[in-house]
C-alpha cells in the first residue's frame, strides 16, 4: 500500500562561520529507512524523542521531500493524489480560534474537495457533536487531540498516519480510539502510530517499528523483536518475611531495592523460554507472595539491546538528541 | 479527442479556483471576525471618509494645497491609504503562516490534497479580502462624503481607479507580509520584518532616492528641480507606495500627470503584483511545517 525505500531526508540545521552567518549543514532526520505497509496492519513506530518518528510520518504524508530514496503509494501518480489517500494527525496541534470546530473542519473538507456534511459526521463520531459551534479557545487539549483525529479521518483514507495520538486523552477516549483503529484497520486502512512508550502501543499495534537516531533498529510483531534481540522474560516476584534461598540454575536473579521492613523483591530473568504458570508454582510453595507480575521491556532496554549501547550511556544519547532535533 | 480533453481541463480549473475561492472567503471571515479587526476596521473606515470629507471642505484644506475637483480629493485621500491601509495589512497578516505554523495547523494544511500554488493563492486572497473589505466600504462612504461636500458625485472611473489601485497596493503588502511570515520561525520576528518593510517604504523610500539623485548630480536642496522629479519618479517605480501614487496621478489633471508613461507605470504594477506573488507561491511549495 506504501512503500519507502532507502528514503531520506535531514533538515538543515545553522552553522554560522564568520563570513557566511546564514551556513547551513543536514543535522538530524532519517537515513535509508526501508518500510513496506501492507494492508489492514497497524503500525507501531516507536522511538525516544528526536529518534524520527515525526520525520518518518511527514515524508510519508508527502509534507516533506525525500532528499534521496522513493516514496510509493499504491494507486496514486501524483504528489496531491497520494496526499488525498493519506489522512494525517500530527503531534499536539493546538487549534486556535477565533472560530470554532464546525468552521475548522468545513475548511479541510473544501480543501479535500469533499462534502461538509462529512465534517459534521466526523465530528460526531469522535465526540464533539455538541461543542462544534464553541469557539476553539474553548477546547481542552484533549478535544484538540479529538479534533485532529476528525481531520485525519476527512475522506476516509486509505492510509492514516497519526503522531502522539493518545496524548491529552482521558482513559474512556483512549478506549475508543482503540477500538475504532481496530475497526478502520478490519476494514482494510493501514495504520501507522506513533509513540515514545512502548506500553501505549502494545495492545494495539500488529507490528512495530524500532526507530532511534533515524534508522530503523528493529521491526516486526513485538515478541519477534524482543527475541530476536535476545531479550529474556521478566518476572517481578515480591513477598513477606523469607526470600527464597535459591531460584534455580536457569534463572538470573537481580534484587529490587525496597524500604519497607519486611518485604523483598526481585527481578527474575529466565535463561530460555517463557514464564509458563508451572514454572511460576516452582519458584516456592511455602513463600507468599505479595507480587508477581510479568514485566515488559521498557523502550530503553529495547534501545540498548537493538543498539549495543549500555542503557545508562544510550539514556544520555536519546536526551541529547532532543536538542538537536528540536 | 481533443475538446473532451479541453473540457475535461477546464472543469478541473474552474474547480481548482473555486476551491481557492471558498477557502479565501472562509479565511477571510476568520480574519474579519478576529478582535484586531475589530480596532483595525472601524479606524480605516473611519480615516478613509474623514480624509474624504476633509479635503473636500474647502475652509479647512491645509494650505498650499488646491482642490479643484472630486479627483484631486481621491488622490489627497490615497495617503491614508498609504498610512493606515497598508499597516492593517501588515497587522492582519503578520501570523497568516507563522501561527499556523507554531500551532501545528499549518502541518495539516499542507498534507492535503490541494495544491501548494492553490493554497498559497488562498493564503493571500483570505488576507487581501480581509484588508479590502472595510478600505472599499471606507472608500465608498468617502464618496457620498464628497458629493455632501462639493455637491457632485466623483466619477466612476475615478472611484474604480482608486479602488483598483489600492487593491493592488494591498495585495503588494500582503505577499511582503505572508512572505515574511512563511520566512520567519516565531511571530516576533514575523511582525519585525512586516512593519520594518512598511517603514521602509512609507519613511525611509526618499532616503535612497536622495542618494541617487545626489550621486546623479542633482541638488537635492531645489525643491522646484525638474530633474529630481523625474529621478524621484523613476526610483518610485521601485517602491509599492511610489507606483500606487504614479497610478493615482494618471486620473489628475493635465499638469499633474507624471513625467512617466501610463505604459510603464503598469508594467511596474503589474511586476509588482507578479514578482511578490511568484517569491510567495514558490515559498509556500517548498515550505517545511
Amino acid at each position: 500500500m506504501l512503500e519507502l525505500r532507502a528514503a531520506t531526508f535531514r533538515y538543515p540545521v545553522r552553522r554560522p562561520r564568520r563570513f557566511r552567518p546564514w551556513a547551513t549543514a543536514l543535522g538530524p532526520g532519517i537515513r535509508g529507512i526501508d518500510l513496506t505497509l501492507s494492508k489492514g496492519t497497524i503500525l507501531g513506530l516507536v522511538g525516544p524523542n528526536g529518534a524520527g518518528k515525526s520525520t518518518l510520518m511527514q515524508v510519508m504524508a508527502n509534507i516533506l521531500p525525500l532528499e534521496d530514496g522513493t516514496l510509493s503509494v499504491e494507486g496514486a501518480t501524483t504528489i496531491e493524489a497520494c496526499r488525498a489517500i493519506i489522512g494525517y494527525m500530527p503531534e499536539r496541534v493546538t487549534w486556535n480560534g477565533p472560530g470554532s470546530a464546525k468552521q475548522a473542519i468545513e475548511r479541510l473538507c473544501i480543501m479535500r474537495g469533499i462534502p461538509k456534511s462529512n465534517g459534521h459526521e466526523l465530528l460526531d463520531l469522535v465526540g464533539l457533536g455538541n461543542r462544534a459551534l464553541d469557539d476553539l479557545s474553548t477546547f481542552s487539549q484533549g478535544m484538540k487531540q479529538r479534533l485532529s483525529l476528525a481531520a485525519a479521518l476527512l475522506g476516509e483514507p486509505k492510509i492514516l498516519l497519526l503522531d502522539e495520538p493518545l496524548n491529552g486523552l482521558d482513559p474512556v477516549a483512549q478506549s475508543a480510539f482503540r477500538t475504532l483503529l481496530r475497526q478502520l484497520a478490519d476494514q482494510g486502512s493501514s495504520v501507522v502510530i506513533s509513540s515514545h512508550t512502548l506500553t501505549d502501543l502494545e495492545r494495539l499495534a500488529d507490528e512495530f517499528l524500532l526507530m532511534h537516531h533515524g534508522r530503523i533498529v528493529a521491526n516486526g510483531p513485538l515478541r519477534e523483536i524482543e527475541r530476536d534481540l535476545g531479550l529474556r522474560a521478566t518476572l517481578e516476584i515480591g513477598g513477606l518475611g523469607q526470600p527464597p534461598k535459591s531460584f534455580g540454575t536457569d534463572i538470573e536473579a537481580k534484587e529490587i531495592p525496597l524500604h519497607d521492613g519486611e518485604e523483598w523483591a526481585y527481578h527474575l530473568h529466565l535463561a530460555t523460554g517463557e514464564w509458563t504458570t508451572q514454572r511460576r508454582g516452582e519458584l516456592g510453595p511455602e513463600v507468599t507472595f505479595t507480587r508477581l507480575k510479568p514485566v515488559q521491556a521498557g523502550l530503553e532496554t529495547v534501545i540498548s539491546a537493538a543498539t549495543g549501547l549500555d542503557i545508562e550511556d544510550a539514556g544520555f544519547s536519546i536526551l541529547s538528541e532532543v536538542d538537536s532535533d528540536a | 479527442m481533443q475538446v473532451s480533453v479541453f473540457f475535461r481541463r477546464s472543469i478541473q480549473m474552474r474547480n481548482r479556483l473555486q476551491t481557492i475561492w471558498d477557502v479565501s472567503v472562509h479565511d477571510a471571515k476568520k480574519h474579519i471576525r478576529s478582535q484586531r479587526m475589530l480596532i483595525l476596521g472601524p479606524l480605516v473606515i473611519f480615516l478613509l471618509s474623514a480624509t474624504c470629507w476633509g479635503f473636500s471642505d474647502p475652509r479647512i484644506i491645509p494650505a498650499g494645497l488646491t482642490v479643484n475637483s472630486p479627483t484631486d480629493v481621491l488622490f489627497l485621500s490615497s495617503t491614508s491609504v498609504v498610512f493606515i491601509c497598508t499597516l492593517s495589512v501588515v497587522l492582519l497578516g503578520f501570523d497568516a503562516i507563522s501561527k499556523r505554523r507554531l500551532t501545528g495547523e499549518l502541518a495539516i494544511d499542507l498534507s492535503q490534497p490541494m495544491p501548494r500554488s492553490d493554497y498559497a493563492w488562498s493564503r493571500l486572497m483570505g488576507v487581501w479580502l480581509a484588508a479590502m473589505a472595510p478600505t472599499t466600504l471606507g472608500i465608498l462612504i468617502g464618496a457620498v462624503l464628497i458629493q455632501s461636500q462639493m455637491g457632485i458625485w466623483p466619477e466612476f472611473g475615478d472611484i474604480a481607479m482608486f479602488i483598483i489601485s489600492t487593491g493592488l497596493l494591498l495585495w503588494w503588502y500582503t505577499c511582503l507580509q505572508l512572505l515574511a511570515s512563511s520566512m520567519a520561525r516565531d511571530i516576533g520576528t514575523s511582525v519585525t520584518l512586516g512593519v520594518g518593510t512598511w517603514l521602509f517604504f512609507v519613511f525611509l523610500w526618499l532616503i535612497p532616492t536622495l542618494i541617487i539623485a545626489q550621486s546623479m548630480g542633482v541638488d537635492v536642496t531645489d525643491t522646484t528641480s525638474v530633474a529630481f522629479d523625474q529621478i524621484q519618479e523613476k526610483t518610485d517605480l521601485f517602491s509599492p507606495n511610489g507606483v500606487y501614487q504614479l497610478l493615482m496621478e494618471t486620473r489628475l489633471s493635465s499638469a499633474s500627470q507624471p513625467e512617466l508613461s501610463t505604459f510603464s507605470i503598469w508594467v511596474s504594477a503589474i511586476s509588482w503584483f507578479a514578482i511578490p506573488t511568484w517569491l510567495f507561491c514558490n515559498r509556500i511549495q517548498h515550505l517545511r511545517p
